[in-house]
């Protein structure tokens, strides 16, 4: 095995089993903390595919803000104790959901036409790798959206202060 | 796309850069504070949307018409932004009604006691939003100009943070307002999974050659009912019009005013700028699907209309029937007619809007000019014997609600008799005749105010003071209803130059 297919599966197989854990474990801080595991190595799998800017992005948003508004959530909620786990007819509903969209997926998975679709295009290298072909994309051609998208923001975030305050 | 970007290119948004650093101006001072923040916030504002129109306008100065009708010098950012006699027509509709609705919404804001800058500012970056859209020449541009411009309504429509309707109704738009977006976004993603580009005239081109028996051909057709969903939703035609009474009902009155008017045309040029440089290929399926919409929405916004008691939820009602009648002059847009009869139908649409405008403000600057201290005047009950109390703005009253039902001398007569006409010349006389009989069921409910004004006794003993803004307001919309209802040939040119050049591979 070449040592990138190695570093692909320890990777993949620390994703897979934290996932499991982000459900499994009855705390829900622990919960979150394998969220972050999970989002570390996906971070990692995107190095190794040569997207690097989505890794950094999924470092920087996901495994940085999104974890960080997570574990605020919970300690304002203040989920003392830990939820219990009934079989209630929400949980054997989405079982069964769950487990046909991993039957559908492993089916489509060996008539071998997601392999044919899914084959890796050249290593998108334009001198400055991705993150180039990124910018180029953002700051030039689609320069007029992006900087509207920046009034965009600004408009929902003075939304939220002028409504979240308590007076004028 | 692989046009660098240009600097010369400023120029074409300079007029929007205008209007965003006047919104950040005002937003910046506001904060400030200050004894006389009410009174300057207001007037700053209007300043730059006079500023703003001045700088929309300086391009016919610079160019001429005839430049502008067929854009090659004034399309910028690879085809993203577009300034033609089309987008210049939409803009001076915007900033018109954004100033219009500054004039009414300092009283009410002092009565509610929520006059500060922030709000000026919200409807300044609404403009900003709707500016774009009329220019946009891309999806990408389109989406991200309608979220500016929508959000900022969501804010502007739960203002009045101490009110209940006022919060319920904003919640409400902004579900109905957000999903209908995704739906939007689902129909653009089809459309560029088909076309292959997100640039509205090359997406004309790649499907007037795509085969008809290509698989690409029924994804795209899915796409564009995606797309016509969510902008149904925008320009709120039923069945996709659950919100309006209820975010009409619950917003600021003058907010409702400027949600009926510059909103609604918002919608309508996303509706004609696409419809007629993309889709127009299929142009004949697309009218179809139009003309069941419009039915829809002139019976149902007419009959329900009737039944109303609030009349911001009654002229709610009315704004969708209108939704319905401009309607007719994009289906004729669509047909394979002759050019002539596209072009009519697109002009019809253009006229309607910007008559609408100024009527429909009208008769909302009165219901804002109702309310008082004790008062909240938005009851058709609450015009009982205005007549009495104060002739002249029971006179404007008259006028606008004669003018939204089409009577013959009043400016809304003009412009329904050109989208009825445009119905008629694309052979869809029927549908024609059922836009006729709506407008004679509108009558009824119109004239239930105009009864109220005239042959009831007062109920409220108050004085009758508008503001001088409303005064003024009131007057411009009651001069320009009564002035074009009698001379329309100036705003019927102006539509004229103003129609898009449809296509070349439409014919």
């Amino acid at each position: 095995m070449a040592p990138e297919a190695v570093v692909f599966y320890v990777l993949a197989s620390i994703a897979l089993v934290s996932a499991v854990m982000v459900i499994w474990s009855r705390n829900v801080i622990h919960s979150a903390i394998y969220l972050v595991l999970t989002f570390f190595c996906v971070a990692a799998v995107y190095v190794l595919l040569r997207a690097e800017f989505v890794a950094v992005v999924q470092v920087l948003v996901y495994a940085g803000g999104i974890l960080v508004l997570f574990l605020f959530a919970i300690m304002l909620v203040n989920l003392r104790d830990p939820l219990g786990s009934r079989l209630g007819v929400h949980a054997t509903l989405s079982g069964i959901v769950g487990v046909s969209v991993v039957g559908m997926i492993l089916y489509v998975y060996s008539t071998g036409r997601l392999a044919r679709s899914l084959t890796l295009g050249p290593p998108t290298t334009g001198g400055g790798g991705n993150i180039q072909l990124l910018g180029d994309a953002l700051y030039r051609d689609y320069l007029l959206p992006f900087e509207i998208a920046s009034i965009l923001l600004l408009v929902a975030m003075i939304g939220a202060i002028v409504l979240a305050r308590q007076k004028y | 796309m692989n046009v660098v970007f240009e600097p010369q290119h400023l120029r074409l948004i300079a007029p929007e850069m205008v209007l965003t650093l006047s919104a950040f101006l005002v937003l910046g001072l506001s904060a400030l504070g200050g004894a006389g923040r009410n009174l300057w916030a207001p007037l700053l504002s209007l300043l730059a949307c006079a500023v703003t129109l001045v700088s929309v306008l300086s391009f016919v100065w610079h160019l001429g018409w005839d430049a502008l009708r067929a854009p090659e010098l004034t399309i910028g950012f690879n085809g993203m932004f577009i300034v033609d006699a089309f987008s210049i027509f939409f803009k001076v509709v915007f900033l018109l009604a954004a100033m219009l609705t500054i004039l009414v919404s300092s009283r009410y804001l002092d009565l509610e006691r929520a006059n500060v800058g922030e709000y000026y500012a919200l409807i300044l970056f609404a403009v900003v939003g709707m500016m774009f859209l009329a220019s946009a020449g891309d999806f990408i541009t389109i989406f991200v100009a309608l979220e500016t411009m929508s959000l900022s309504f969501y804010v502007l429509v739960g203002f009045l943070k101490a009110n209940r309707k006022s919060n319920e109704a904003a919640l409400k738009y902004f579900l109905l307002g957000s999903f209908s977006t995704g739906i939007l976004l689902y129909g653009i993603s089809l459309v560029y999974g088909t076309t292959g580009t997100t640039i509205l005239g090359l997406i004309g081109i790649s499907r007037a050659k795509m085969a008809m028996a290509s698989p690409e051909a029924p994804i795209f057709v899915l796409g564009v009912i995606l797309v016509t969903v969510g902008l149904a939703f925008k320009i709120a035609a039923v069945p996709f019009h659950m919100w309006a009474p209820d975010a009409y009902e619950g917003a600021p009155t003058p907010v409702t005013a400027f949600l009926s008017t510059g909103s609604k045309a918002a919608g309508f040029v996303v509706v004609a700028r696409v419809f007629s440089m993309s889709f127009l290929p299929i142009g004949d399926r697309w009218a179809a699907l139009l003309a069941i919409l419009a039915v829809a929405s002139m019976t149902l916004g007419n009959i329900a209309a009737i039944l109303q008691e609030n009349i911001k939820r009654m002229l709610a009602y009315s704004s969708i029937a209108h939704a319905g009648y401009v309607l007719l002059g994009v289906i004729a847009m669509g047909l394979p007619g002759t050019a002539e009869t596209r072009e009519y139908g697109l002009k019809a649409v253009l006229l309607y809007l910007l008559i609408y405008t100024f009527v429909n403000i009208g008769a909302f600057a009165l219901v804002i000019a109702l309310r008082h201290e004790q008062v909240a005047g938005d009851r058709v009950a609450d015009f009982a014997g205005l007549a009495r109390r104060a002739p002249g703005s029971a006179f404007a009253m008259l006028i606008f609600m004669l003018s939204l039902s089409g009577i013959p001398a009043t400016a809304g007569f003009i412009g329904k008799w050109y989208l009825f006409g445009a119905a008629v010349k694309a052979h869809y006389t029927w549908l024609a005749v059922v836009a006729v009989i709506n407008s004679a069921v509108s009558l009824y409910y119109y004239i239930r105010v105009v009864v109220n004004m005239y042959m009831k006794a007062p109920v409220d003993a108050e004085r009758f003071t508008p503001s001088w803004g409303q005064r003024v307001a009131v007057a411009a919309c009651i001069t320009f209803t009564l002035f074009f209802g009698l001379y329309p040939q100036p705003i019927i040119a102006f539509a004229e130059k103003s129609v898009l050049v449809l296509a070349p591979w439409a014919s």
